[in-house]
């Protein structure tokens, strides 16, 4: 009788941990799938931004949660620099949609209410490839305020930058809105 | 390749056996999986890391506002300022201590105006950061500035003012504020006579960079008393752990006719949490004199009055 049960008890020891293997190896395998979807940034950081062509979801998916965690690696002063740099991108490749989506809305109202009128001041005050050089920066509350110069990168002379201010609003990673000293 | 009868067998028994209780931990373990993936998807993604840490006390990082200190500043100072801003003066004015209102305003609704007029003049945006926490005081800077970010700065400076906000428990289980930097009032009342002068040091007022004490000096001779007039040393001195502190303003002049009583306002620099305690204040070299040319006599003149001094004397009152 006793030899029985002991035949009985490893059977149901065997059996249950073939169910608990079976389980772990289908969590495994789910696991995989799911790190093989992400992508994993390596390099160096820099100021470049990849537009993608929004012709592949997952291109885009992979490369904004990328540039996030770009962003979550880096100081909070480099952040806001990184953030008006991908604005000023935007300008320099003509990208004005990008650009003005990013603009704070009250400032909007303001300033530029239309697209239009924004399109038409940065091509008549932003050059097509500009020299940013960040001179000052200071946080009050929860905005920033980020003093800099502009220098159009091919045709400016030495000095003749211009002096613009930008205040920004980091709402979270890579989700923030600005405006800037239009004069 | 099919597995031996009496496997199978075994299979089958442990299930029939065993079934049910393996379902119910395969239904726990799904529901388990499910919620957490359900919460995986809509996680909270973390905020971004920043300097701006309105909890956190300036003066020392290790400490923080309790909470519940915490959300009572941040109701109040949005009252406050929303009430500001729309020139509500006497709503904000009620929200201030008595003490406030009475000692920082004189309990004029006009002169509160003039105050928030000079921090406020067009509506602001505001920003509240904790400062330093001692006693039963909670301090917090508050900066007010124009709506950068609906600006950009166009045709304007970056420019803000400040002002130090200061919450206190009150009886109510509440709190109150106090704004200008008014911390708060204390009455003294500590005395020290002799047979030609009496001082009496009624109250203090304190405010976040200096304390200012209201002094009553009683003449009870026929001569003159001179307490100070910025001849001598340590004339008036604040006395704190360390040191002896000298009056904000240095050119103050306490000299009394014979018989006369006069108040003074004595006020010492000092930052309400740099965590000394003041002690008393030192009249180091009073001297009753039965001539006296004035402040503005020669030195020598002045010296051969202290010389022919009917008496010299000092006083130490507490003030604690």
């Amino acid at each position: 009788m006793g030899r029985k049960k002991t035949k009985v008890n490893m059977t149901t020891i065997i059996i249950a941990t073939m169910l608990i293997v079976f389980v772990l190896i289908v969590i495994a395998i789910y696991n995989m799938v799911l790190e093989s979807r992400e992508v994993k940034y390596e390099g160096n950081l820099n100021k470049e931004i990849d537009v993608d062509s929004g012709k592949d979801p997952n291109i885009a998916e992979n490369q904004e949660n990328s540039e996030t965690e770009r962003l979550k690696a880096m100081t909070e002063r480099a952040r806001i620099e990184y953030y008006v740099t991908k604005f000023m991108n935007y300008i320099e490749s003509e990208n004005y949609d990008e650009a003005y989506s990013l603009l704070n809305s009250d400032y909007k109202k303001n300033y530029f209410s239309t697209k239009k009128s924004f399109e038409d001041y940065a091509k008549t005050n932003f050059s097509k490839m500009m020299d940013i050089n960040y001179t000052n920066f200071e946080r009050t509350g929860d905005v920033y305020v980020i003093w800099l110069t502009v220098t159009d990168a091919i045709n400016g002379a030495p000095n003749s930058g211009k002096e613009i201010n930008f205040v920004v609003k980091e709402n979270e990673y890579n989700n923030f809105e600005l405006s800037f000293s239009a004069n | 390749m099919q597995l031996p009868i009496e496997m199978r067998l075994k299979i089958r028994h442990w299930f029939k056996k065993y079934g049910k209780i393996v379902f119910f931990v395969f239904v726990v373990w799904s529901i388990i999986f499910i919620v957490n993936k359900f919460l995986g998807e809509y996680a909270i993604e973390p905020a971004p890391n920043t300097t701006y840490t309105p909890t956190v006390s300036v003066l020392d990082q290790s400490e923080t506002a309790p909470s519940k200190v915490q959300i009572a500043a941040e109701t109040m100072v949005e009252e406050y300022v929303d009430a500001c801003n729309q020139g509500k003066y006497q709503k904000a004015f009620a929200m201030l201590s008595e003490d406030c209102k009475k000692y920082e305003f004189e309990d004029d609704v006009e002169n509160f105006a003039r105050h928030v007029l000079e921090k406020l003049p067009t509506p602001k945006k505001y920003s509240i950061q904790n400062y330093s926490n001692y006693d039963k005081y909670y301090i917090y800077e508050v900066k007010y500035f124009d709506d950068f970010l609906a600006t950009g700065l166009t045709n304007s400076e970056y420019t803000y003012t400040t002002e130090k906000i200061v919450l206190t428990k009150n009886s109510k289980s509440g709190y109150d504020i106090a704004v200008g930097n008014f911390i708060g009032y204390e009455d003294i009342n500590n005395i020290s006579e002799n047979e030609y002068l009496k001082i009496d040091i009624k109250n203090k007022l304190v405010r976040y960079s200096t304390e200012t004490y209201e002094v009553v000096f009683t003449n009870r001779t026929e001569d003159i008393i001179v307490v100070a007039d910025n001849f001598q040393e340590s004339e008036v001195a604040l006395t704190l752990s360390n040191e002896y502190r000298g009056m904000e303003n240095s050119n103050t002049t306490i000299v009394l006719e014979p018989g006369e009583s006069k108040t003074f306002w004595l006020g010492f620099m000092k930052f309400a949490d740099d965590g000394d305690k003041s002690q008393s204040i030192l009249f180091g070299n009073i001297r009753v004199l039965e001539e006296y040319a004035g402040t503005e006599s020669k030195k020598e003149d002045k010296q051969a009055e202290i010389d022919k001094a009917v008496a010299k004397f000092s006083m130490n009152i507490p003030v604690k």
